[in-house]
């Protein structure tokens, strides 16, 4: 069963440009979860998570972008100059950090795609940007935020000429909760003490759902799931908590790393997919304020709320730790990944003091090299939490 | 990281009333004292932030980002031996050993290890007094809500943020009403390129900005008890919007040629206007600034005798050897102008309804034109100001610390080589941590730069 879920992982560009042609339809790459892939989802559209590659040596976004710079976005950027990306018909970007909001501007250098205008007015821009707020509590941030999904809305009206109409983002979200359940139900068997589904495993699964048609991957996940309440419990395993960005199917070895030194991942924090479906869409009011709601719930590094005591982060994570039972925290944090690095100290302290659990801290340069270098630190580390 | 030690000095001043300056500073670092003593709320504020609305509602703010600068230029109970390290690099070892990374920006590790030492007196000045609150925005940089974040939840401070929307257009935002000149899109213009787009300010990011602002009004009452009174508010508007008045006629003398002030003065005197704003001192001091520079425009004084060439400094400023604003003197260039900290027009003063002048005015300061906050909109300030103040090389900050002014800089030397023929020459390292500096690649790149200019001007 986890096949399907593997051939995608190894094989998303082929198959969604195979998606494509087999259903007539367009695919929009998006850079965050913050985008509302629900509208996109409504209007007949396949959403698709852009990643890096892991490519190297990076020739053609060196002529645009400086080193210190996040290397996953590096590396993004450099995939969408290669044209690995050009079977995309549009692309979201949002603010959900520096270099992701300069996107906007390093996509159109990179790769431009000319889309139609009348009398020069863009009627659906290739690159779409959506100026999500950071702070995602306190009074007009719903306002704030609907009004940029009503423009959203209405570009990809004009990209496909039909009408994203409550009834369409109604079906969505339906499709979209119970994928949101789906993911629920296996973080959930994740957490028990049986560790049916190793980190890696879960990984590829949730990553799979950010590439596939989430209707197929609803499907998908009934026999999965099923097939994996059969299984036989794992050997026992250090239980780790991993936290980290520019987690994708490239760095998803450091789950592995992790396995192969005793541990196994049974929660995460990654900001791919596990940020977003902690809880299912509101049905019971409008479908975009709803959509809107969901989003505003989304606490990955970038976003901040509006207390005056601040501290949404550690509690988000310690609710999603809750039953987990973990002995230790990984950190692994691409090179120049301030809202990361800047929450770690306070997090590191915090586990120690509230849960009494250490925590490892671990630097990528999105690159074979410190996954490499990661191997004796975990071991290390794994080796402490079994003493 | 670790380097030799480099040879690092203050700038030499070229105006009077830039020699104002330190007294100035001292005094405001001496009145927060002073208000902290006599019970007045202290605000830690991140600068880009319009002061205005502290003085209406009578609260006295200091600046971590003005006190790291401060750490960068001096050492420890202010000794002058260059054996000792300056504060902000024994602050930022304190950071980065409580885990905070070598690659963030210089000030935010100072003022983190400055908190984590547990002893805020211990530092130039006195330190800093203790917050009753801490003011930040989402403006400008990611890294400033989260550094104050972390400086609130270690101190145990109530803490605001105000968010403003990051507008993503490739070209500035002005006010309603205003024009600007843009440069590189003319060019593309004529070359038949039409990838030239720009999003008016929706209504709801107007109506999201104004209540940002409204709700830091309750958050400031609900902490201090402070009330807010939109009299005094107005009247703190008023000084600002004179004082701008003033700024921009300043802006525009230093057009002459030769440069009456450079980049080491304009990087000085840009300290009343950037963190007292709104106050008389602040107003009155352009006033001497205005007149002097006046003055020298019309005796034809420069900050050298003869230019052979001028140059533009994009970025921040390397505070702790501001010497490097004079290096090229000695080949007869001049720094004359650094678009940063200088402020663009403001909007027409309402006094019946300031809070919305004041969301016009903050939606336009991150539209790029004082800070390098969108790609486009950096890039086109830079072609802007080189043509204005007519210089023939730029100086680009690769600020190593800083994702805002460092990503640009790439498209920006791109495009003033490409499209106008102005080359430049970057400068990487810190703003203040020195250890991240290297003398003898910067000279060495300064020299050859040099060398290039002056073969141009033959």
């Amino acid at each position: 069963m986890a096949s399907v879920f593997q051939d995608w992982m190894e094989n998303r560009h082929e198959k969604v440009k195979s998606w494509k042609a087999e259903n007539g339809r367009k695919a929009y790459g998006y850079l965050c979860c913050m985008t509302p892939e629900e509208i996109l989802y409504a209007g007949g559209i396949l959403p698709v998570k852009v990643t890096g590659s892991g490519a190297q040596p990076l020739e053609i976004v060196d002529k645009h972008v400086v080193h210190y710079a996040c290397p996953y976005v590096r590396s993004m950027l450099d995939a969408a100059g290669r044209g690995d990306y050009d079977y995309l018909d549009g692309i979201v970007v949002c603010n959900s950090c520096d270099i992701m909001s300069r996107c906007e501007y390093y996509w159109r250098i990179l790769s431009p795609h000319q889309k139609p205008t009348v009398l020069g007015v863009e009627l659906s821009p290739y690159v779409l940007y959506i100026k999500s707020p950071e702070k995602i509590s306190g009074p007009g941030v719903h306002e704030y935020l609907l009004g940029e999904f009503r423009i959203f809305k209405q570009h990809i009206e004009r990209e496909t000429r039909e009408s994203i109409t409550d009834k369409k983002l109604s079906q969505a979200i339906e499709v979209y909760n119970e994928h949101y359940d789906w993911m629920q139900r296996m973080h959930a068997l994740r957490k028990d003490k049986s560790l049916k589904i190793p980190g890696s495993e879960a990984f590829m699964v949730e990553f799979t759902a950010l590439q596939m048609p989430k209707d197929v991957h609803n499907r998908r996940m009934a026999s999965f799931i099923k097939e994996v309440e059969n299984r036989e419990p794992l050997s026992k395993g250090v239980r780790v908590f991993l936290s980290g960005g520019a987690v994708d199917q490239f760095t998803a070895r450091i789950y592995s790393v992790i396995e192969e030194a005793g541990g196994n991942v049974v929660a995460e924090d990654i900001g791919v997919g596990a940020s977003y479906f902690g809880h299912k869409i509101d049905t019971s009011i409008p479908p975009m304020d709803a959509i809107v709601n969901h989003r505003l719930d989304v606490h990955c590094p970038h976003t901040m709320t509006s207390d005056y005591h601040p501290r949404e982060r550690l509690d988000y994570i310690k609710k999603k730790l809750e039953g987990a039972d973990i002995q230790g925290a990984i950190f692994f944090v691409p090179m120049y990944c301030e809202c990361r690095n800047l929450e770690y100290p306070f997090l590191k302290e915090k586990f120690k003091e509230e849960l009494g659990i250490p925590s490892l801290y671990l630097e990528s340069d999105y690159g074979q090299g410190s996954l490499d270098e990661a191997v004796s630190k975990v071991e290390a580390f794994i080796e402490m939490l079994e003493a | 990281m670790e380097a030799k030690k480099p040879k690092t000095a203050p700038s030499k001043k070229s105006i009077q009333t830039a020699r104002e300056v330190w007294p100035y500073v001292k005094a405001e670092y001496a009145a927060a004292h002073q208000a902290k003593a006599e019970g007045k709320p202290v605000v830690w504020s991140c600068a880009i932030i319009p002061k205005e609305l502290y003085w209406a509602m009578d609260l006295y703010p200091v600046f971590p980002e003005h006190y790291a600068v401060l750490t960068g230029m001096m050492r420890r109970d202010g000794t002058k031996d260059e054996s000792v390290e300056k504060e902000a690099v024994r602050f930022a070892r304190i950071a980065e050993a409580a885990g905070f990374a070598g690659y963030l920006c210089g000030y935010a590790r100072s003022s983190i290890g400055h908190v984590l030492t547990g002893d805020l007196s211990d530092a130039p000045l006195g330190g800093l007094p203790k917050p009753d609150l801490i003011v930040t925005t989402s403006f400008v940089c990611d890294l400033r809500g989260k550094w104050l974040r972390y400086l609130a939840q270690e101190l145990n401070v109530p803490f605001y943020i105000l968010d403003i929307p990051e507008r993503g257009c490739d070209i500035p935002f002005l006010q309603p009403g205003l024009r600007t000149a843009l440069l590189p899109f003319y060019n593309k213009i004529r070359r038949g390129e039409r990838d030239l787009f720009f999003s008016p300010v929706a209504d709801h990011e107007l109506d999201y900005t104004q209540k940002q602002w409204e709700e830091l009004v309750k958050f400031i009452e609900n902490v201090t008890g402070h009330r807010y009174d939109q009299d005094r508010f107005n009247e703190a508007l008023d000084l600002s919007y004179k004082t701008n008045e003033l700024r921009l006629e300043i802006l525009e003398l230093r057009k002459a040629a030769p440069a009456p002030m450079g980049v080491a003065d304009g990087l000085t005197v840009m300290y009343p206007g950037l963190y007292t704003l709104g106050t008389q001192r602040a107003y009155d001091f352009y006033e001497r600034l205005r007149e002097e520079l006046r003055d020298r425009v019309t005796q034809g004084l420069g900050v050298i005798e003869k230019e052979k060439f001028r140059l533009l400094w994009m970025g921040l400023a390397p505070w702790f050897n501001m010497s490097l604003f004079n290096y090229f003197e000695k080949y007869g260039g001049v720094f004359a102008f650094e678009p940063i900290y200088n402020m663009v027009p403001f909007p027409p003063r309402m006094p019946e309804n300031p809070m919305r002048e004041l969301t016009i005015r903050t939606l336009q300061q991150s539209g790029g034109l004082i800070a390098p906050s969108m790609i486009g909109q950096a890039v086109s300030t830079l072609v802007n100001a080189a043509h204005e103040y007519r210089c023939s090389g730029a100086v680009l900050f690769y600020l190593i610390t800083c994702r805002p002014v460092v990503y640009p800089t790439v498209e920006i030397a791109r495009v003033l080589q490409e499209d106008f023929g102005i080359p430049s020459v970057p400068l990487e390292c810190d703003l203040i941590d020195e250890r991240t500096y290297s003398e003898a690649q910067t000279l060495a790149r300064f020299d050859a730069f040099a060398e290039q200019l002056l073969k141009r001007a033959e």
